[in-house]
């Protein structure tokens, strides 16, 4: 139980990614606030964390309004009297967005549900742990912080700008032992692209691009979370880890 | 037991971050062979294993040496009946300019840091092909910043990086992973040495310290903690990266 007791506040924690990293760490002993606007799953995953015998809060948020944020981290810390995880993973991914069609609002909503929302959140959190002598922050980014992705012109930048968040947040923190690192997985299968990859032959087109030649799993993320939640992973901050079974690897690093 | 039923060598292993690793994988589950020069090292090492109800066996390697590297890898599949993990840890950090390079600082680095690496993975892959496995390869935080003095160790150590990279990306479909790790400065012996050797201590660690955001070096523990998560299962789908570990020295 390598994080027995411990309080984490994942943000976009009811499905895919998010609900995988949360069960992750209740596995090993944390206590879990979902912070999400999807009620019914964030009530689903939360059966599941107390099933594990963890204690779960599911708190309704709009991450792009300073207000939630301000109501999710004071539910929190009334409920748990303390907040030691903090995992930014709630985000958006526009389809169909290219240089000559992107709109403003497209590139509004992705900047500030995928940016804003973890800056500020950070910021009131951070506040809670500052005094409690230190916690860890975990940032979702993308191999799409690395590589040019089709299409997804905003996502990507975006994704750049939560890599580059995870290293300045990182030095700001790190007298206060706040660590701030950063998981960057590259194609895993979730509800969002469960259609794309049941079209026939297309998981095998896809994987036949992974050196590792497979699809990365929601769980493959769970243990990385779990890693640098740790105490273990106490010296590394400001560091993001590439989950992607080799994706990047012909890319420029 | 995250390494249950892995069987894992981790070269340097005598003193340091080696030392505190093997003893970590051997605590997690691991059959672990101690590779190293020092004799008086390896057997310490051996005996905190025993001491934590683990199992190990060391043998006595010279990594410059070819033939050395051979035997400990045949030893290892020959007395533990495998090979799930190699943790290429085993390293010299002689200080120079380039310029102040002479021919034997330059091949004693590379022997040691690259060559001895280049080595003990090629003989240990084809003992991975069937079942996989994790290549680990320390390389330095200095792969990737820089500091004063440190020309043929840099050298050395991007070339670790880069040769890791395509171990990586030869073998991915064969579930072999390859990952460096990057220490920052860590309190090993010779750290405590150096310090100890200075004329005020303190002050000299107050310069070293406040280099670093985190405002210490690392124990060698934290380390090893990196390495154990890269080498077990719970890193399936990490291959080809380098991993820092530097209490934000590099950013």
């Amino acid at each position: 139980m390598r994080l027995q007791d411990r309080i984490a506040i994942v943000t976009g924690g009811s499905r895919n990614i998010g609900r995988a990293i949360a069960l992750a760490l209740a596995k090993e002993g944390a206590h879990i606030v979902i912070a999400d606007i999807n009620m019914a799953s964030a009530e689903k995953t939360s059966k599941e964390i107390e099933a594990l015998g963890r204690q779960s809060l599911v708190v309704k948020t709009d991450i792009t309004k300073k207000e939630d944020i301000k109501n999710l981290v004071a539910k929190a810390k009334e409920t748990f009297g303390k907040i030691n995880i903090l995992v930014n993973n709630a985000g958006i991914q526009l389809d169909k967005q290219r240089l000559e069609n992107l709109t403003e609002t497209e590139w509004d909503t992705t900047f500030n549900i995928n940016v804003k929302g973890s800056v500020f959140l950070s910021q009131a959190v951070a506040e809670v742990m500052k005094p409690q002598g230190g916690g860890k922050i975990i940032n979702i980014s993308s191999v799409n912080a690395y590589i040019y992705s089709e299409d997804n012109l905003a996502y990507v930048v975006s994704k750049g700008a939560a890599k580059s968040l995870t290293s300045q947040l990182a030095i700001d923190l790190a007298s206060y032992h706040i660590n701030v690192n950063g998981i960057a997985p590259g194609f895993i299968e979730t509800i969002f692209n469960k259609e794309t990859l049941s079209v026939e032959g297309a998981v095998d087109r896809l994987s036949q691009g992974i050196p590792m030649g497979r699809v990365g799993q929601p769980e493959d993320l769970g243990e990385a979370a779990v890693f640098l939640a740790s105490d273990g992973a106490s010296y590394m901050t400001g560091q993001t880890i590439v989950i992607d079974g080799g994706l990047i690897l012909t890319a420029k690093i | 037991m995250r390494l249950k039923n892995k069987i894992a060598i981790v070269t340097g292993s005598g003193s340091g971050i080696g030392q505190s690793s093997a003893v970590l994988f051997a605590k997690e589950g691991a059959k672990v062979v101690v590779a190293d020069i020092n004799e008086q090292g390896g057997n310490e090492t051996l005996a905190l294993i025993n001491e934590a109800g683990g199992k190990g066996l060391f043998v006595k390697t010279d990594i410059t040496k070819e033939d050395d590297i051979k035997h400990l890898i045949d030893t290892t599949v020959k007395e533990f009946g495998g090979l799930n993990i190699l943790f290429n840890n085993a390293g010299i950090d002689l200080a120079y300019t380039i310029a102040d390079t002479d021919e034997k600082i330059w091949n004693t680095t590379m022997n040691i840091n690259l060559r001895a690496v280049y080595l003990a993975c090629k003989y240990a892959v084809p003992h991975m092909l069937e079942k996989g496995g994790a290549i680990l390869n320390t390389a330095s935080v200095l792969a990737h910043t820089s500091s004063h003095k440190q020309a043929a160790y840099t050298a050395s150590k991007s070339g670790v990086v880069g040769m890791t990279r395509q171990i990586a990306f030869d073998y991915a479909k064969h579930n072999i992973r390859a990952n460096t790790i990057c220490p920052g400065d860590t309190m090993t012996p010779m750290s405590k040495k150096f310090f100890g050797s200075q004329e005020d201590p303190e002050a000299a660690k107050k310069v070293f310290f406040g280099r670093i955001p985190m405002g210490r070096f690392a124990e060698p523990i934290e380390q090893a903690y990196t390495a154990l998560f890269l080498v077990s299962d719970e890193a399936s789908y990490v291959t080809g990266q380098s991993i820092i570990v530097d209490g934000g020295f590099s950013i």
